[in-house]
């Protein structure tokens, strides 16, 4: 068996990433551009504390180029409640927020 | 004039000539990226906090996400892209490469563009002076020391000129 005594410890190792990172070109998630991709955009409570009685999303469903609007209903009845990952001292379902 | 009506703008990036029709509410860093293809321009905050957006106007390191595109026209842009020249690394470049100064590297353009403006004022920086012209550049990976050792190391091998 052909043996090559190597000593790594304390040596530096260039990194083969890097080069490409120090050039500008790393890929991101904000640079993914598939083809017919959506953009979102959030749009949060303007009330600190409240209840939702309703919420009328038609004024911007009509804005042109508009495909969907969500809300938290539509996230409840589309997605499941996420799995604590520290024992919450309630019950209550703990989905998705934006 | 409208927000959504479109001007016609002009600049040099990286020493090529472009052009472009923008909304005048579209900020600079939003023309390089999607307009231009300059996608090492990165968009951490969008607010002029963590300098992943940095870019030199006219030589001097700015954000360019609380810039407008138009109020860039007519100035001459260096972004990341136009630092190496073909193969050879810029020597901050490499400095970064040889003293592990990113691991992620989505702050490591802006990084590279602040350092470069600070070695054009000090030519031979003070640890303090390095992170004082980085303090608007954050990076969540390496802590920082490896990058002030990049630029100390640059500022030290780079000759002068070779810093532009």
């Amino acid at each position: 068996m052909n043996s090559v005594q190597v000593v790594w410890k304390g040596k530096a190792v260039p990194l083969r990433e890097d080069r490409r990172f120090v050039m500008g070109q790393g890929t991101y998630v904000g640079d993914l551009n598939p083809s017919r991709m959506l953009h979102v955009g959030i749009l949060r409570s303007i009330h600190p504390h409240a209840k939702i009685v309703s919420i009328d999303t038609r004024e911007a469903l009509s804005v042109p180029g508009v495909v969907r609007v969500l809300t938290g209903e539509d996230a409840a009845r589309l997605t499941r409640p996420l799995r604590p990952l520290v024992p919450l001292p309630t019950e209550v379902p703990n989905y998705c927020l934006a | 004039m409208e927000a959504t009506d479109r001007v016609r703008i002009a600049m040099q990036v990286n020493e090529a000539s472009f052009e472009g029709e923008v909304e005048p509410r579209k900020t600079l860093a939003d023309f390089l990226r999607e307009d231009l293809g300059f996608t090492g321009i990165h968009l951490g905050c969008e607010h002029g906090v963590c300098g992943a957006c940095s870019v030199l106007l006219n030589g001097a390191v700015v954000h360019s996400c609380i810039l407008l595109a138009v109020q860039a026209d007519g100035s001459q842009i260096t972004t990341v892209e136009g630092l190496s020249k073909g193969d050879e690394l810029h020597p901050m470049q490499r400095a970064f490469l040889e003293h592990h100064a990113l691991q992620c590297g989505f702050c490591t353009p802006g990084m590279l563009l602040a350092a470069i403006d600070l070695l054009k004022h000090h030519a031979n920086p003070t640890e303090t002076q390095i992170r004082e012209a980085l303090s608007g550049n954050l990076c969540m990976c390496t802590g920082y020391v490896n990058i002030v050792r990049a630029v100390a190391a640059a500022a030290q091998s780079a000759p002068a000129q070779g810093i532009k």
